[in-house]
């Protein structure tokens, strides 16, 4: 779904929603909000979920089967099945869907010196006369952030894609207990007489998300939001609506809070930012593959949606960005998917995906789903390793011939991630590796060479200014390799080297034995406890020395 | 499911008892040595079998393609029997069954690290089994723990302040709880070294190297009002330190950029 709204410069990526609450909402025209409610066709259901011959009047409900874009706005009838409540509500015995209503009620919110409150936590959706949920269809403004349709749509889905899961993976403990969640979170703030959405969802480990803000939930949770601003540049839509969102964070869920959660994970060339991106590759793969769509939020993401069938590589589409490096994995995948099929491929993946840990990494868990595919299909499997291979998913070195290239700083897409000391728990004591290295070929008539860069460091509420960064030198084509057995990272690179700033960026002119024909490696550290990207990485080489006042000019060849 | 808290190692704390005072690298060496020696115990003439080292803990990060038989009443019982009968595959640590999982083809047990009764955050192992018992995966983030003192010096609600410090509030509230972060250094331990030494272009050196496996932390949940972004917060829990942060909140962002 697209609007009609001019597109607002991208904010830096820890912009949270709260900050979002900081922003006038804009009357916005959009198709979304001017269209009619949703028609349901006659007759028009689910083939699993048919109703018996003796099935006189049920709980059934109006879903968009994938979300209203796919489906042109078409509702579809379907059971809503398992439903516990006696009094109706939407709890059932695999999920437990709350409202958050924009009504007095919810707990006090206050971010950076304004006063607020939260929405009103409450289920809202009940059966009609007849038994059924046919009469809560989509609003006329999918935005509004007032809808039952929001609570029909995730109970549907939810245990859609949890029956999906057990039933076809044989994924049990699903069946366990309930999840919570909660859609159309959303937050007043004084003074601005708004209600504004959460423009995103989320999965919540223990609930300590929904914990932290006053909401009572003992255990895993989900949540839902919308953007009802243009001023966040993205879609007016409901994230409930797109089925494919629900299913992203219901595999978070699946995959577990304690598994792939670490940010970076040490090994030979530094840190990998491969764990937190692979549980976003799983999380994009499963619901892509179940719908059989490789498009990830066609309508909740718009032009940003994801695509599997893109050829995303590692190193070269690495960026440190979860999202972004998890499309390595998930392109990956899906390429496999051709090969095998989903029913094989998926079974394999999940095989493995249980006994992942905290830090497995993209390579370990590409061997380990590798090992899976042999059991099942060994004439598949070196076809499949090619496919992973290739991509990168497995074996992947993370060093890339340099090109110059200039960042915008608030896209953190656009620039080279590099993580903090406070995210890594590891000690590095030249400073923590960024995660990729470069290489540039030195040529024979080179003097001196220049390496100009600039560290953009992020912190909550936008930039953080400028970061403390290093740059290790190792002469050759071999990329710099960490060893850890002293119960820290060191590395053998041959000179560890700050440039000096010209105000902007920082610039480290080599000269001397630090320039020698041939290949040159350079990995960036970074001493600050903030993570942050490299949004300047430039190389230039003289045949003559132009500087020979800050020339480094030995570096221990 | 078995709960009961099993402690794996004894025999080995006890062998590495003498390397006490040996430096990290020795330490490492030795149970690196042991765990390698039990791989080869383990997977013996096996076809198939793949092992992955871990780069920054001496035992192995995955071994794949076993076919150990074991006894046990449940998945649990024999996870765990398989893990006291192979201790060197992770070292020296106690263990406790977290959780068990299946899906069509295998039964895959999680076993939480424990120090003294504490979470060891992050170090989880898991014991895959087929249909008849027997374990043919193990995947593992254990390290081995010494630290002596676990009684923190500072109470859970100075904790909580430190983070909220941290971040520049002065709000209270939030949750917080005790654990172990282990792999990391004490503070000056490995530190980067000076600016002043930015010209001195010589081979990089290990300035102090750590020789504290882990540190007693307070993790911390704050309201979000304080931190949007839901992260655990860790505070060392003897100095009173802030030592950063972890991810709390996993799939925020289904989009990125805006």
């Amino acid at each position: 779904m697209r609007t009609n709204c001019s597109l607002r410069p991208p904010t830096p990526p820890d912009y949270k929603w709260l900050a979002l609450l900081l922003l006038l909402p804009m009357a916005c025209d959009s198709d979304s909000v001017t269209e009619d409610g949703a028609v349901v066709p006659d007759g028009a259901v689910l083939a699993d979920q048919a109703p018996s011959p003796d099935t006189v009047a049920g709980p059934w409900a109006n879903v968009f089967k994938t979300n209203p874009v796919v489906d042109n706005k078409q509702t579809t009838q379907v059971l809503l099945a398992n439903i516990t409540s006696s009094t109706g509500v939407l709890t059932g015995k695999y999920v437990d869907v709350w409202n958050c209503l924009p009504e007095p009620g919810g707990p006090p919110l206050q971010l950076m010196g304004m006063t607020g409150t939260l929405c009103h936590v409450k289920q809202q959706a009940l059966p009609g006369a007849d038994g059924s949920y046919l009469q809560i269809k989509p609003p006329d403004n999918y935005v509004a952030g007032n809808d039952s349709f929001a609570e029909v749509m995730m109970y549907h889905h939810i245990d859609t894609i949890r029956r999906h899961y057990s039933e076809d993976f044989g994924l049990k403990h699903l069946d366990q207990q309930a999840i919570y969640a909660l859609v159309n979170l959303q937050g007043y703030i004084n003074g601005m007489n708004a209600w504004m959405g959460m423009p995103n969802a989320a999965f919540s480990p223990g609930g300590a998300f929904l914990q932290a803000v006053g909401i009572n939930v003992k255990g895993d949770a989900i949540v839902f939001g919308f953007n009802n601003s243009a001023l966040t540049g993205l879609p007016l839509v409901n994230f409930t609506y797109d089925a494919s969102v629900s299913y992203h964070e219901y595999t978070h869920y699946t995959i577990g809070g304690q598994t792939l959660a670490l940010t970076a994970a040490p090994d030979k060339y530094g840190l990998s930012p491969t764990p937190l991106a692979l549980n976003e590759g799983l999380a994009d793969y499963f619901p892509s593959s179940f719908l059989d769509n490789p498009r990830l939020g066609d309508y909740a993401l718009g032009n940003q949606a994801r695509d599997l069938t893109e050829d995303h590589r590692c190193p070269a589409d690495l960026r440190g960005e979860s999202h972004n490096d998890g499309t390595i994995p998930s392109g990956a995948l899906w390429a496999a998917r051709q090969v095998l099929g989903s029913t094989v491929l998926d079974q394999a993946v999940w095989n493995a995906v249980l006994t992942f840990t905290a830090g497995t990494t993209f390579d370990e868990a590409a061997v380990a789903i590798l090992a899976e595919i042999k059991k099942v299909a060994p004439d598949k499997h070196d076809a499949i390793k090619t496919i992973f291979e290739t991509r990168g998913f497995a074996g992947c070195v993370r060093l890339v011939q340099h090109k110059d290239f200039t960042a915008n700083p608030f896209d953190p897409l656009s620039g080279a991630g590099y993580p903090g000391t406070y995210s890594v728990q590891t000690s590095y004591p030249d400073g923590l590796p960024a995660y990729l290295q470069y290489k540039v070929a030195i040529q024979s008539t080179t003097q001196e060479v220049t390496i100009t860069y600039h560290g953009e460091k992020s912190s909550t509420y936008g930039s953080g200014g400028t970061g403390d960064v290093w740059v290790a030198l190792k002469p050759g084509s071999d990329a710099i390799v960490y060893d850890y057995s002293s119960g820290a990272g060191k590395h053998d690179a041959k000179a560890v080297l700050k440039g000096a700033t010209d105000g902007t960026n920082d610039k480290l002119v080599l000269s001397g034995d630090c320039v020698q024909q041939g290949d040159l490696v350079f990995q960036f550290l970074n001493r600050d406890n903030a993570e942050g990207q490299l949004t300047v990485i430039k190389v230039s080489q003289s045949d003559t020395k132009t500087n020979t006042v800050d020339n480094f000019t030995g570096c221990g060849r | 499911m078995c709960r009961a808290t099993i402690t794996v190692g004894a025999a080995l704390l006890a062998a590495l008892s003498h390397v006490a005072d040996a430096s990290p690298a020795s330490k490492f060496l030795k149970l690196r040595q042991r765990a390698e020696h039990a791989v080869q115990t383990i997977t013996g003439r096996a076809q198939d079998v793949t092992v992955r080292w871990a780069v920054d803990r001496p035992t192995p990060a995955m071994v794949l393609g076993l076919q150990v038989p074991t006894q046990g009443a449940d998945a649990s019982q024999r996870a765990v029997r398989f893990v006291e009968q192979h201790q060197d595959l992770v070292g020296p640590v106690t263990l406790r069954p977290l959780d068990v999982r299946s899906t069509r083809d295998l039964t895959v047990v999680r076993l939480q690290q424990e120090h003294r009764g504490l979470v060891v955050l992050g170090a989880v192992a898991t014991v895959a089994l087929d249909s008849g018992g027997r374990v043919t995966a193990l995947h593992s983030a254990t390290r081995p723990v010494t630290l002596k003192d676990v009684r923190p010096r500072l109470t859970a609600s100075r904790a909580l302040a430190v983070a909220s410090g941290a971040l520049h509030s002065r709000a209270s509230g939030g949750v917080a709880r005790l654990a172990i972060l282990a792999g990391a250094p004490a503070r000056g331990a490995g530190e980067p070294r000076s600016g002043a030494e930015r010209s001195a272009c010589a081979p990089p050196e290990v300035k102090g190297a750590p020789d504290v496996t882990a540190r007693l932390v307070f993790e911390v949940t704050l309201p979000m009002n304080i931190d949007p972004r839901g992260r655990r917060h860790l505070v060392d829990a003897h100095s009173g330190e802030y030592v950063g942060w972890q991810v709390g909140v996993i799939g925020d962002g289904a989009e990125v950029r805006r």
